[in-house]
């Protein structure tokens, strides 16, 4: 019972899958717009610096 | 720099709750906050963390504060610690949290194997095993005698009869259905959080009917009789079922976490390729030091016979250096005075001292282990699409297995309800998807390994999947198909011109300040073949892609193409036509004029790599298109597309304009590999489908390569190639008995052969099955074990060719 969209974590660029996320409270509300996580890592850097990671220049990896 | 010598504290502990890299980077970032913590490796793989820390000051709740804060959870009551003896060179950190400071240590993680810094050190998989295995032991031990009560009453009835008693198997059952099924009844109730159902869920539910109906038949008979299910004074009961099944299946899990610690073999054996001490030269002493003590600048002594240490440079001495478990490459390679070693690698006869560059996790194999490892867990598309059929399947067997059982129940012959229950659960163990979660990982672990083993990293599984539906293949000339050292072969000079040797040196001050390749090897050739003394120039001019105008002890000279010095209003006569031959012969003509008039004609060669002729003869008989990238000019690539046998010359191609060569490739609709040395072809391997960079053995973690090739020998695309493909067609293979298994036998399951042949499936049986396809699947990857590169017979041959010629 997965849904067919997808969505990309802002932080580390990973595929998720929007309800699994939402329903593992991996899901962030910021200004309006949903984004998901990979995991709680992912969420909490996102949650810590949100602008950082929805500038243009930002490009999604897994170094930090 | 400050270096304290400090007593250091490691702690090794499990970490919950990483999903990617980049969980990694956060955790390590805030323990390395903590005061006192020198450095902090965190392993997402193995789900565990590292920790070097001062004793004095910092203490293991310390780390858990620091891993919580994170966002994480830290099991620091299975810390592992021990004492990291030795000196500590302390190096300011490059992050923007300026505080913190991380130590250059020597000794490597060693996830899997014992830890070197003392101490052993059980990984996730190691206790994941163990735990299987456990359950399994409880597991069989109680199912045995519930069995044997199925015995009694069928075939062996002069067993005691304790073993039919009901409440006997009711008391053997119950620790089998709950502790050792636990496991399936815990992912069940994880994928239902998530609204899903997976192989797990059809386990639970399977089991438990049986389970439940078995031990309600015993608590509270009258209900069934008052519902009038039962016909019988005593209600059979399934307690043998659910434990056999549950056992069964539990040895499919035992077998598979066995497989996957098997499969690390490979990195077990990378690892283990480190030597346990270094002779190390420190004050004028020289002693033995344990290999985690050994710091980067630190003279270390290599004898006849003894693994290399750490990564260096050789200092003093030569000799020659077996590198083939690191790169793949057979033959010894000559080191001396400013050579490059690799730690791990085998000295032979010779002996010498090196200048430790690299230490502990920095070295070429720490970065080998880890890429491999982390490509072992890495998920292939094809796993992907795996996973997505597995997630619709699951779901329609729960209807299926409805089904099955409202149909017999209502028009099944007596006794209806046991009758449905039976084939209901049978539906529901045979279409377990367990082998297909295992057909794919463990082929990738397999072929990763095999790769690395064979000098061949794969960046991730995705790479080794792609590998094999490449249809053309582009190589970079210079360094890939040639040697990348262009020599001077030809000095054709002019009736009338300075006399060659003076000719030679006013070209060499000339081109002394070109950072051009053809250039250097001018300069090269002056110096060291001619042995001339070269100056400076007076003055210095370069047009790029062109030539170089210089004034030379009072004369103008002008060197490069032919078309450049009829620009600067040369007078060439028939020296183009020179030229021309030159190039026909695929060497590079250079041009050279002194004074306006024209001087001589300088011939420039880059020979063939010895392996590359063969490796374009294989990689057509992989049917594969051959493509050649150059900035050559068109007549000398094509002598030298000629003589390695390759279909397409792409010449003239400026360093910039590469990538674009290779959309134009894939534009043609094919799946195009591109070959290069992963740094000046960096945009051009990103842009190709798989970007293979041809290492030279230091540069390990190429960022813009999908395969590396750590041999330097084209060769060993073809192995990889190859590799490619035998992992596919073994990840075809697994597929397919994962899956055959279950869809033939649902049906059977069901009832449906019943009202031709009578034919049911036994649920214990049909745990059987599954357990069968698991061996099945696990047996035939680690088939793959077996792969050897087909061209290792032609790798020794041209050697041993030129050993009789030359």
């Amino acid at each position: 019972m997965t849904s067919q969209t997808t969505a990309i974590d802002p932080v580390c660029g990973m595929t998720v899958d929007p309800a699994q996320a939402s329903a593992a409270d991996l899901g962030v509300e910021h200004e309006g717009q949903t984004y998901y996580f990979c995991g709680k890592g992912c969420k909490l850097e996102f949650i810590d610096d949100p602008a950082k990671y929805l500038s243009p220049d930002y490009t999604p990896s897994m170094e930090m | 720099m400050t270096s304290s010598a400090t007593t250091l504290n490691r702690s090794d502990f499990p970490v919950e709750g990483m999903t990617c890299a980049s969980c990694v980077n956060r955790i390590e970032r805030y323990l390395r906050k903590v005061d006192g913590v020198v450095d902090a490796t965190v392993n997402l793989a193995t789900e565990s963390a590292s920790v070097y820390y001062d004793a004095s000051g910092v203490t293991p709740a310390d780390l858990e504060r620091a891993v919580e804060a994170a966002g994480y959870v830290a099991r620091i009551d299975q810390a592992q610690t021990s004492i990291a003896a030795g000196e500590v060179r302390a190096r300011p950190s490059t992050g923007s949290d300026g505080a913190t400071t991380s130590g250059q240590l020597a000794g490597m993680e060693a996830p899997v194997a014992p830890a070197v810094a003392g101490g052993s050190e059980r990984s996730y998989q190691q206790r994941h095993l163990e735990d299987v295995r456990r359950r399994l032991i409880v597991a069989t031990l109680l199912t045995i005698p519930i069995l044997g009560g199925l015995a009694r009453m069928t075939i062996a009835p002069f067993l005691p009869a304790l073993l039919t008693d009901p409440w006997f198997q009711l008391a053997l059952a119950t620790p089998v259905q709950f502790y050792a099924g636990w496991p399936f009844y815990l992912g069940a109730w994880r994928a239902l959080k998530h609204l899903s159902s997976d192989m797990n869920t059809l386990i639970a539910v399977g089991t438990s009917a049986a389970y439940i109906y078995s031990a309600s038949a015993i608590l509270a008979p009258g209900f069934f009789r008052a519902a009038g299910l039962a016909t019988d004074e005593s209600l059979p009961l399934y307690f043998d079922t659910a434990a056999a099944i549950i056992t069964l299946i539990l040895l499919g899990r035992f077998l598979e976490a066995r497989a996957r610690s098997h499969t690390s073999d490979a990195i077990r054996k990378l690892i283990g390729l480190q030597p346990r001490t270094a002779r190390v030269i420190r004050d004028g002493i020289e002693r033995d030091l344990p290999i985690e003590q050994v710091l980067r600048g630190d003279l270390v002594v290599v004898r006849p016979g003894e693994k290399v240490a750490v990564d260096g440079i050789v200092r003093e001495g030569r000799s020659a250096v077996d590198e083939s478990m690191i790169t793949g490459e057979p033959m010894p390679v000559t080191k001396a005075t400013g050579a490059e070693v690799i730690g791990a690698t085998l000295n032979t006869t010779g002996s010498f001292r090196i200048e430790a560059t690299r230490v502990g996790r920095d070295t070429v194999l720490a970065q080998i282990v880890r890429l491999v490892q982390e490509a072992q867990g890495s998920k292939a598309p094809i796993q992907r699409l795996a996973d997505i059929v597995t997630s619709y399947f699951v779901p329609v067997v729960l209807v299926i297995a409805a089904a099955t059982f409202a149909v017999w129940f209502a028009f099944g012959p007596q006794p209806a309800f046991n009758l449905a229950l039976l084939n209901t659960v049978a539906v529901l163990i045979i279409a377990c998807p367990c082998a297909l979660g295992l057909a794919t990982p463990t082929s990738i672990m397999v072929g990763t390994g095999k790769g690395a083993e064979n000098g061949i990293l794969f960046r991730n599984a995705e790479a080794l999947e792609r590998l094999h539906k490449v249809g053309a293949v582009v190589l970079d000339k210079t360094g890939t198909l040639t040697e990348g050292k262009p020599r001077v072969t030809d000095v054709l000079t002019v009736a009338g011109s300075p006399a060659e040797d003076e000719l030679l040196r006013l070209v060499a001050v000339a081109e002394r300040g070109s950072q051009h390749p053809l250039g250097e090897a001018l300069v090269r050739y002056v110096t060291e073949e001619r042995g001339l003394d070269v100056g400076d120039a007076e003055s210095f001019d370069s047009v790029p892609g062109e030539g170089i105008r210089a004034r030379v002890d009072g004369r103008e000279v002008v060197v490069g193409r032919a078309g450049f010095l009829v620009e600067e209003a040369v007078e060439l006569g028939d020296l183009p036509a020179q030229g021309q031959e030159l190039a026909a012969a695929g060497k590079t003509p250079v041009f050279v004029a002194i004074d306006g008039r024209a001087a001589a004609v300088l011939a420039v060669a880059d020979t063939l790599k010895p392996g590359s002729v063969t490796a374009v003869a294989e990689l057509h008989r992989l049917g594969l298109e051959v493509a050649m990238l150059t900035g050559d000019n068109e007549i000398t690539a094509r002598a030298i597309a000629r003589e390695a046998g390759v279909d397409r010359v792409l010449a003239d191609v400026r360093p910039d304009e590469k990538a674009a060569q290779v959309r134009r490739l894939q534009a043609e609709g094919k799946i195009v590999a591109m070959v290069g040395d992963g740094i000046n072809d960096a945009p051009a391997l990103a842009r190709a489908d798989v970007g293979v960079a041809i290492g030279t053995g230091t540069d390990v973690a190429i960022e813009s390569a999908s395969v590396t090739l750590m041999s330097g020998d084209l060769r060993a695309l073809v192995t990889a190639i190859d590799l490619s493909r035998a992992t596919m067609r073994n990840i075809k293979q697994n597929l397919f008995w994962a899956f055959a298994y279950n869809a033939a036998l649902i049906p059977v399951a069901a009832g449906v052969l019943y009202p031709f042949t009578g034919v049911l499936l036994d649920p214990i049986l049909a745990a059987a099955a599954m357990a069968l396809s698991s061996v099945t699947v696990v047996s035939n990857a680690l088939r793959l074990r077996r792969f050897s590169p087909a061209s290792a017979a032609s790798l020794l041959e041209p050697r041993l060719q030129s050993a009789a010629t030359g």
